[in-house]
Formats: structure tokens, C-alpha cells, sequence
């Protein structure tokens, strides 16, 4: 039977550590690939490559301690190896998480607590024997430092925005897959000390691949971690009547940043610059000149992009009125995209009824759309 | 029948074998389901032949691998052992076959439909002798890889002379070698696994071969990372029309390259283009690849120092962009100071023409 289970153990345990090796690989390519670009969080791609290359090699000296090695002497070396290498990670992780990027996202005293809490114990193992009470605090303490890397995590969810977010749940998910599936191999046996601890060490091999497969599908081809700052990306939201090619509503958000004690913040269409009333106006032509050109008439305009800049264009139709969204950024995320997407359906969901009885009150688009601002600003907050 | 003294394996060896033969499994499902996210996180019309063609070689691969790792270490009685095995090359030729096929949808290699012909005749050979000599079923199988691996060779030329992207890629020469390497080492490591390979010279040759393929799946890898979607290789197809106008806003060249095209007049075009361009740089306050999208349709626009560069496409790709840039440059550089001093004259055309011809052709 310990045959049977070593034989299918192995393979599968072999197979999330490749897992785990080419994640780590991985997120150190992403991040040599965006080093360059002026991305504030790529830091974290190198957090990742340390994380998940430690806890491998730390699943890896437990392994080979477990089925390769039976002499006391370097049973005892290959669990001081485990720990260290798992400690080593996780310290690199916190140190990152100290930069002045994650300054809002983090608080940095306690993570040098932590760090402080992981190194201790870890220098301590190598004073005192290796089933002592050191390993367990050990234990304890890069659990705890785990946990807190789960928490900042969940606080950059929160920054991001539409597909970058489930992606970023994934990834959350998948960790904590891992940590549990690493937890069960490790130290299942504080947890089911009636079972056999070649049982555990099988039971901890769904939970392992599985966050291992999860975090490698989420990752995939994915910079998620451009995305994070997108709010600092947007320029200005033009809401336009197709028909007329009237500006019915505008949003500054570059204004709204230096003027945001302002309750309601001024918008003034009469101080919209020449230019870009000409673009207003030339936004709904550039459409009909651009269907001309290429030969397509049934399709619309979707984005417009030079360098980094972009202008997304979103069109609805309601009661017979032609809306036109124009969200204008400084890069093209996902999170733009997403955001654009929302802000039309917010648009609707407020003044749905109101836009199927604008022709009959005759009333001011102006001063009727007005209050979108503060609904944006809801939105960003 | 035959080899009923090697297996099941058994031995020092067996547990390495079988470790080394899971992750063999596990590199070929990987790049499988690694296919299968790209080709569903593109967007409709940019889904690529070439990947879903790949799809069908890793997954048919990796289920192969399964099946022989059943056979080779649990069977005892070697009569089943003969016909699980087979199920494995089943699979592995008609995933062959369907990369094959789907290749050549993509693309004519020699002649039309040759190696589509050719490997559906070898299978339908294979067929006929799992049905009269199945023992020699696992043989048989091995004669797909020598021409597969010239089809592969054919395939390799045809991605490498076809590529635009080599600006953008580093050491793009290299990037190509791995991938050759990879290939080479998964087909003969596979060899060393092969029945006839281990009866001759023992284990320690399905060792190496199981090394060779776990190599070569990794080189592959290291291709596959780098290299852009494979739809970037279909530029030809996608490309409607190129423009060139001096930054006056006068037209100066158009190649046509499907039959349907604008009906508006070309200065006409060319004219509005401009403004929309200037309009664009007004408010972008950016000076660069200008892009326009709409489902189905864009126009990229590269504005140089005397002339601008258009082209209308059916697809958003990198080379495109990459290509006109590169076209832009080599006329402004080659034809500077008649640029310069531009008057107008359309003779040009023919100069632009050729230039147009080492790029689009």
C-alpha cells in the first residue's frame, strides 16, 4: 500500500513543483518585460516570483526529506532547508510590500513586525533542535505573514476594476489553494493526527494542482498589474446627442482632482476648449468618414488611438435618441474599457424615464444630466 | 507477442520513468489548455488556425503519453496492454492528422492539400494493420514522425520568411532555433521511448528519451512565450489597402489589395484622413501610430517626417504597424530630398511601387 501511494504520490508532486517553478519563472520574465515602462507596481511581480519560488523549494526539501532521504543527520538539514527557503520567500514578498509604491495599500510598521516575527525563529532552528518549539513558532509566524499578503492582495482587488478583478480573485483563490494544499503536506498531521501521514501528503495533492493550474490560467498572457492605477489615466467624458452633435454632459477628471473640495464640481461647456468642441463635432463625422473610407457603413467607430492616448467611443440608442459616450485616457487598459461600460449603464439606469419625456418637456440637457457627476464620482471613490 | 519480457516495467528505473513520463503528460496538456485560454481571450476574427491546430497536437500528445503509461506499468496481461496501447496512437495520429489538415486550411505547403493526403493515407494504412497485425500497430505509428518533422520544417520556413515581427521580437533567430530544438528533441527522445528502441539497447534509452522530450517540451515553451499571436502571421490575408500622402495632405500612392475597396476619390480620402489625423495630434497632444477601431475594420495611420503612411485592415495587428513604420522610414530615407522638395509630381508612384513590392509582397 505505501508503495502503491508513493508511486502516485511522486508524479503528482513533481508536476506542482513544475507548476510552481514556472510561475516563479514566470512573474520574473513579466517583470524583466515591464521594468522599463513607468508602472509603480511592478514590484510585485518580482514579490510574486520570490513567493512562489520559495514555497516550491520548500515543498521540494520537504519531498525529497519525505521519500529520498532516510539517515537522521540530513532529514534534520533538509527541514531546516524547508523552512528557510519558505521563510526567505515570504521575507522577500514583505520587503517589497515597504516600497513607497505600496504605501496605501500596506502599513509598514507592521510588516517589518512580521518580518521581524518570520526571521527570529527561523535564525533560531539553526541553535536548537529542529522539533522544537521554534519550528512550531515558525510555523505560526509565516502563516500569519501569508495571511497578511492575502490581505493586501484583497486591498488591490479593491483598486482594480471589471475582468482585472475576477482575474485577481483567481489569483487570490489559487494562493490559498496552494497555502492550504502546502499547509496539509506540511503539517496535515496537527490537524488529523489519526491519519497517515502518506495519506495526507496524498489528500494535500488536489488542492496543490489545482492552485498551482488556477494561478498559471490567470496569469497567462495577462499584465494585470498595469491596470492598477487606471483611475490616474482618465482624462474627460463627453456624453453626446448624435443627432444634434450637442455636448450634453462633460467630465473633467483631471480638473476634479485639483478641485476636489468642491461638492459639485464646476463644469462650464461654454469654457470647453476650441479644439475640442471642433472634436466633438468631428468625433460623430470622423464615424460616417471612416465607414466611407473602408467601405463598412453598418459598423461604428469604437476607439481612436495615438501613442498612449485614447478616445473610446460607446454608442446607445434610447427612445429614439442617439447617445454618444466618449471617454478620453492616457492609456488603454481593461479597467477603462470596463469603466466606460459601467458609467452607460449607470447613465441609463438614472435617466431612462427622464430621456423618453426630454422632447416632450423640452427640457435643458445641461441642467438635466448635471447630476451625473456626482454618480462618476461614486463611481471612482 | 512481442516484448512480453520489458514490460510492465519494473526495476530501479521504474519510478524515475514514470515520475519523468507524467511531466511529459503534463508539459503537452499544458501548452493544450495554454492554446485553448489565447485563442478564447482573442477576439472573434483573430482567432488563429495555427493555434487551434496546435490544440489538437498537445492534447493528442499528452493523451498518448497516458495511455502508454498504463500500458507499459500497469498491465500485466500483455494482450490488453497491446490494445490500450493502441488507443493511445489512435489518438495520436488523428490529432496529427487534424493539425495537419487544419495547417494546410491555413496554409499550402508544396502542393495543395499534399501532406493533408499523405498522412490520412498512412492512417488509413495504420488502421488496416491494427486490424490484421496489431502487435506491429506501435510500429507503424512511428512512421508519421519522419514526415511530420519535414512537414514541421516546411512549417518553420514558411513562419520565419512570412514575419514582420522580427523587429519586435529580440534574437529572433534564436527565438526560431529553440523552437526547431524543441521539435527535434520531443521527436527523437520519443523515438528512444519507442518498444523496437528499448527491446535493442534497454531502460536507460527510455531514460534519455524521456529527458530529450522534457527538454525539447521546454524549449518549445520558451518559443511559444515569446513569440506573438499567430494570427500577427496572417497580415497578408487581413491588409485591404495602403496609402501614401505627403504630409500636405496631397495623395501620392495606393496599392489595392482586395478587390473591394473605397469608392471615394482618392485625394478625396486621403485629404479627410489628414484632418482627422491633425485633429487627433490636437487634442492627443501625441505625435506617433495614430489607430482607429471599429468591429471588423482599421485604419492605422503612421505620419513621418514628409509623408504619412494608412493602411485599412480587417484586424488590429502589431506587424502591421511594425511594417508600415518600417515602410515609411525606407522611403523617407531613400527618397529624401525629392520628398523634401515635393511639387506635386505623381511620377514618383513607380519609385514607391517598387519599395512597396520588397514590403507587401
Amino acid at each position: 500500500m505505501q508503495a502503491f501511494i508513493r508511486e502516485y504520490n511522486l508524479p503528482f508532486l513533481f508536476i506542482a513543483m513544475v507548476l510552481g517553478y514556472e510561475l516563479s519563472i514566470y512573474f520574473f520574465l513579466l517583470y524583466k518585460k515591464v521594468k522599463n515602462n513607468k508602472l509603480t507596481l511592478n514590484k510585485i511581480l518580482l514579490g510574486y516570483g520570490f513567493f512562489f519560488l520559495s514555497i516550491v523549494t520548500s515543498l521540494l526539501f520537504s519531498t525529497l526529506n519525505t521519500y529520498y532521504f532516510s539517515d537522521s543527520n540530513y532529514s534534520n538539514f533538509l527541514n531546516i532547508l524547508t523552512i528557510l527557503s519558505l521563510t526567505v520567500g515570504i521575507v522577500l514578498f514583505l520587503s517589497i510590500l515597504t516600497s513607497q509604491e505600496f504605501i496605501t495599500a500596506t502599513n509598514k510598521l507592521i510588516i517589518w513586525i512580521l518580518i521581524l516575527f518570520d526571521l527570529i525563529p527561523s535564525i533560531l532552528i539553526f541553535f536548537y533542535d529542529i522539533n522544537s518549539i521554534s519550528v512550531q513558532i515558525s510555523t505560526l509566524s509565516t502563516s500569519i505573514s501569508i495571511i497578511y499578503i492575502f490581505y493586501v492582495q484583497y486591498l488591490l482587488i479593491k483598486r482594480s476594476a471589471g475582468s482585472i478583478e475576477k482575474r485577481l480573485k483567481l489569483i487570490l483563490l489559487g494562493e490559498i489553494l496552494v497555502s492550504f494544499g502546502l499547509l496539509l503536506n506540511r503539517e496535515g498531521a496537527w490537524f488529523y493526527p489519526f491519519l497517515d501521514n502518506s495519506i495526507l501528503k496524498i489528500i494535500s495533492l488536489p488542492p496543490l494542482l489545482a492552485g498551482f493550474g488556477l494561478l498559471l490560467i490567470s496569469i497567462y498572457r495577462f499584465p494585470a498589474f498595469y491596470e492598477f492605477n487606471w483611475k490616474d489615466d482618465l482624462v474627460k467624458l463627453y456624453i453626446i446627442d448624435r443627432d444634434s452633435a450637442k455636448t450634453i454632459f462633460s467630465y473633467d477628471f483631471k480638473q476634479q482632482e485639483q478641485d476636489q473640495e468642491d461638492l459639485i464640481p464646476q463644469y462650464d461647456l461654454e469654457s470647453l476648449k476650441a479644439s475640442e468642441r471642433v472634436l466633438i463635432g468631428g468625433l460623430i463625422g470622423i464615424d460616417e468618414i471612416i465607414s466611407e473610407v473602408t467601405d463598412s457603413k453598418t459598423k461604428k467607430l469604437d476607439k481612436i488611438k495615438q501613442g498612449d492616448y485614447v478616445i473610446l467611443l460607446n454608442y446607445q440608442e434610447i427612445s429614439s435618441i442617439n447617445f454618444v459616450f466618449c471617454l478620453m485616457a492616457q492609456n488603454d487598459t481593461f479597467s477603462i474599457n470596463h469603466f466606460l461600460k459601467s458609467l452607460t449603464d449607470q447613465f441609463f439606469v438614472f435617466y431612462k424615464e427622464l430621456i423618453q419625456e426630454i422632447k416632450k418637456l423640452d427640457l435643458n440637457p445641461e441642467q438635466l444630466f448635471s447630476s451625473f457627476n456626482l454618480i462618476i464620482k461614486n463611481q471612482l471613490a | 507477442m512481442l516484448y512480453q519480457n520489458i514490460f510492465p516495467i519494473q526495476g530501479p528505473l521504474r519510478e524515475t520513468l514514470f515520475i519523468l513520463e507524467w511531466l511529459v503528460v503534463f508539459f503537452a496538456l499544458q501548452w493544450a489548455v495554454l492554446f485553448l485560454i489565447r485563442i478564447k481571450t482573442q477576439k472573434g476574427s483573430l482567432k488563429s488556425l495555427q493555434e487551434k491546430a496546435y490544440i489538437w497536437l498537445f492534447l493528442g500528445y499528452s493523451l498518448m503519453w497516458v495511455f502508454i503509461i498504463i500500458a507499459d506499468y500497469n498491465i500485466v496481461d500483455p494482450e490488453l496492454r497491446v490494445y490500450v496501447l493502441n488507443i493511445g496512437f489512435i489518438i495520436q495520429v488523428i490529432s496529427v492528422c487534424i493539425f495537419v489538415i487544419i495547417m494546410e486550411r491555413y496554409k499550402t505547403f508544396i502542393r495543395k492539400s499534399l501532406f493533408s493526403v499523405i498522412f490520412l493515407s498512412i492512417a488509413v494504412l495504420y488502421f488496416l494493420v491494427l486490424l490484421f497485425f496489431i502487435d506491429f500497430g506501435a510500429i507503424m505509428s512511428s512512421f508519421f514522425w519522419p514526415i511530420f518533422f519535414f512537414f514541421f520544417i516546411l512549417y518553420l520556413k514558411e513562419l520565419v520568411d512570412n514575419s514582420y515581427i522580427k523587429r519586435d521580437v529580440d534574437n529572433f533567430k534564436e527565438l526560431f532555433l529553440r523552437f526547431f530544438t524543441g521539435i527535434l528533441f520531443v521527436g527523437i527522445g520519443y523515438q528512444f521511448t519507442t518498444r523496437i528502441i528499448i527491446a535493442t539497447f534497454g531502460l536507460e534509452f527510455r531514460l534519455i528519451g524521456d529527458l530529450l522530450q522534457i527538454l525539447g517540451l521546454g524549449f518549445l515553451s520558451l518559443f511559444f512565450f515569446y513569440i506573438p499571436s499567430f494570427s500577427e502571421y496572417d497580415w497578408q490575408q487581413k491588409i485591404e489597402s495602403l496609402y501614401v500622402l505627403h504630409s500636405s495632405g496631397s495623395f501620392m500612392y495606393k496599392k489595392q489589395f482586395q478587390k473591394e475597396g473605397s469608392k471615394l476619390d482618392d485625394n478625396l480620402v486621403t485629404g479627410i484622413l489628414t484632418g482627422i489625423s491633425m485633429l487627433i495630434q490636437n487634442v492627443s497632444k501625441e505625435r506617433g501610430t495614430l489607430i482607429l477601431e471599429k468591429e471588423g475594420k482599421t485604419l492605422i495611420i503612421y505620419p513621418g517626417e514628409f509623408i504619412t503612411g494608412i493602411i485599412i485592415s480587417e484586424l488590429k495587428l502589431e506587424s502591421l504597424e511594425i511594417l508600415l513604420g518600417n515602410f515609411i522610414q525606407k522611403l523617407e530615407i531613400s527618397l529624401y530630398n525629392l520628398l523634401r522638395d515635393w511639387d506635386g509630381d505623381l511620377s514618383l508612384t513607380n519609385v514607391i511601387d517598387q519599395i512597396s513590392r520588397q514590403f507587401f509582397t
